[in-house]
């Protein structure tokens, strides 16, 4: 059963378009991220000429590159992650099909699963297409990329993203609007992004994540409670995502 | 096949109960039609029925086993369709109907072989690879049965399922439920009487939530047997001139009044035609038809049920 759901979740995510403007969004920050590092001084050096102004902008390295990347996906990306799934449970209870498979012999806790298994597959495909892309074209650009320390600042902006899309299917889980569960998830997303400045915080945060990535990126060790508190939050989001949805009347 | 024991539910903010003490019992292999106004109740109760809701109090059985929220065993024995089919439209047909299969657990030979068949049976082998977006009203509402049979139920519940097509594709429905009715038991809400006469063969009649009565269609029709007067005059003035006379004789139970037609209920029928040719005789009404008929299942429904909805 859990398959059937899981295949079904999955081919219509590919038949939608989310699962490709997804694994795309991602694949195409990776591979700008670098890009625009590499040619940001020649950008920058072609619009002041004309004007007489010298700006000097020193040459520019992988840490710069990795730096961009960072920013892109946990700002642009996460956004257009919380669009792209904030309708993947309230979609269909606005629509009818949530009722349509609930009649059958469907437990409720297998359709959540399935729901969160697939957004965590299109993240763990779009995380490594981001990865793939960045990578190349850092180690072409730039000497001295540490591709380890690369993957590793990967895995915990994989973890962070997990952690962004599975509130917002947890907030998808609970409303029937998705305008409703986006601006929550939205907001959660913020909220953790603040709270992510407050030092003591932020060592039990996902978002606390991202200061982990850029200590693994230098090479720095990584606090391990912030990893294991945000595989707690996932754990925590689906079981609240069940709890929550068994309670679900139509 | 299905019983309910006092199922009641209020949904939360509304003062009223949606539904309040509603006992049923549907024998196996029978159409039953759930009858009532909208907004009586039908929809709480199959949602009820179906384990999508839960009761305020009371339970459901469905071949003896217990129906709740999370009961796989029992929606192994349950096909479902609501009032508008909601499937997923990117599927194309024989896709949902395979994929329903899957999720009834038949293995991929009996999958296939059951696809095929109700397809065949619905009339929609030539759209089996035909995307449900691109479905018309009817053909969409016959797959919604299609596939609702695809698990081989025990139960089929249908809720309204006529009401949202033309008379083509009303007619396309009604012919199929008739052909299924022999397989399975058939649970069918419906609004509208003609559907429930033409091929149920017990009727429940909710209104306000409360169960007013369950019986079999023939036994309820005969129990109702007595002859009602139909009288149509020339125009609808003549109708309205009628009315505000027969209106002062309080003996009198009007059944309906509609455009150029009234229908009356007599208690006493011969003394009652005669007071009724009299006052056409004295106040000079024009008519065109004076007739002795049987009741209808709508006339039993009305004097059931439109009293009620007068009194609001």
């Amino acid at each position: 059963m859990y398959f059937t759901l899981l295949t079904k979740e999955l081919v219509e995510q590919m038949k939608n378009g989310k699962l490709i403007i997804f694994i795309f969004v991602f694949g195409f920050f990776g591979l700008l991220s670098p890009i625009s590092a590499k040619f940001m001084p020649d950008i920058i050096a072609s619009f002041t000429e004309t004007q007489n102004i010298q700006i000097i902008v020193p040459e520019p390295t992988w840490l710069d590159a990795v730096g961009q990347y960072i920013k892109n996906l946990t700002q642009m990306c996460m956004f257009i992650a919380i669009i792209i799934y904030m309708g993947l449970i309230s979609r269909e209870k606005e629509t009818g099909t949530l009722v349509f498979l609930l009649v059958k012999p469907v437990k409720r806790s297998t359709f959540i699963l399935a729901k969160f298994s697939s957004v965590l597959i299109v993240a763990i495909i779009s995380m490594i297409g981001s990865f793939v892309a960045a990578s190349i074209f850092s180690y072409f650009y730039f000497d001295g990329f540490d591709i380890a320390g690369f993957a590793k600042l990967n895995m915990l902006m994989l973890l962070y993203l997990v952690n962004i899309l599975f509130i917002t299917v947890l907030f998808s889980s609970i409303f029937k609007s998705q305008i409703i569960a986006g601006i929550l998830s939205f907001g959660a997303f913020l909220v953790l992004s603040l709270m992510a400045q407050i030092g003591a915080v932020s060592k039990f945060i996902p978002s606390g994540l991202m200061s982990e990535a850029n200590n693994a990126i230098v090479g720095n060790p990584i606090n391990a409670g912030v990893v294991i508190s945000s595989f707690l939050f996932l754990v925590l989001s689906v079981i609240l995502s069940i709890i929550l949805f068994k309670k679900w009347e139509p | 096949m299905i019983t309910c024991d006092k199922l009641c539910k209020t949904y939360k903010g509304e003062p009223h109960p949606a539904i309040n003490n509603i006992s049923l019992n549907v024998s196996a292999n029978t159409v039953f039609g759930f009858l009532g106004p909208n907004g009586a109740g039908k929809t709480t109760t199959i949602k009820i029925l179906t384990g999508l809701m839960r009761p305020d109090s009371g339970e459901v059985k469905i071949a003896k086993q217990i129906v709740s929220v999370d009961s796989v065993d029992v929606k192994q024995d349950v096909g479902y369709l609501g009032q508008e089919p909601k499937m997923y439209p990117w599927m194309k047909c024989r896709e949902l109907l395979l994929f329903v299969g899957k999720l009834f657990g038949l293995d991929q030979s009996e999958r296939k072989t059951r696809a095929d068949n109700l397809l065949q049976m619905a009339g929609l082998a030539h759209a089996a690879d035909k995307k449900i977006s691109a479905l018309s009203g009817g053909m969409l509402q016959r797959l919604g049965i299609a596939q609702a049979l695809m698990g081989n139920p025990k139960v089929l519940f249908l809720d309204e399922p006529t009401s949202a097509l033309d008379p083509i594709g009303r007619k396309e429905v009604l012919d199929f439920i008739a052909q299924i009715k022999e397989k399975c038991t058939v649970f069918m809400s419906t609004h509208i009487l003609s559907d429930v006469e033409r091929v149920c063969d017990t009727v429940a009649i909710i209104n306000k939530g409360e169960i007013v009565l369950q019986e079999n269609i023939n036994s309820l029709k005969s129990r109702f047997a007595e002859k009602i007067v139909e009288i149509e005059t020339v125009n609808s003035e003549e109708q309205t001139r009628l009315m505000n006379i027969l209106k002062l004789n309080k003996s009198l139970n009007i059944l309906k009044s509609e455009n150029s037609k009234i229908i009356i209920h007599p208690e006493n029928l011969e003394k009652e035609k005669q007071i009724l040719l009299g006052i056409i005789k004295d106040h000079n009404i024009d008519i065109v038809k004076f007739q002795l008929q049987n009741p209808s299942l709508e006339d039993v429904f009305v004097k059931l049920v439109g009293g009620a909805q007068d009194e609001n």
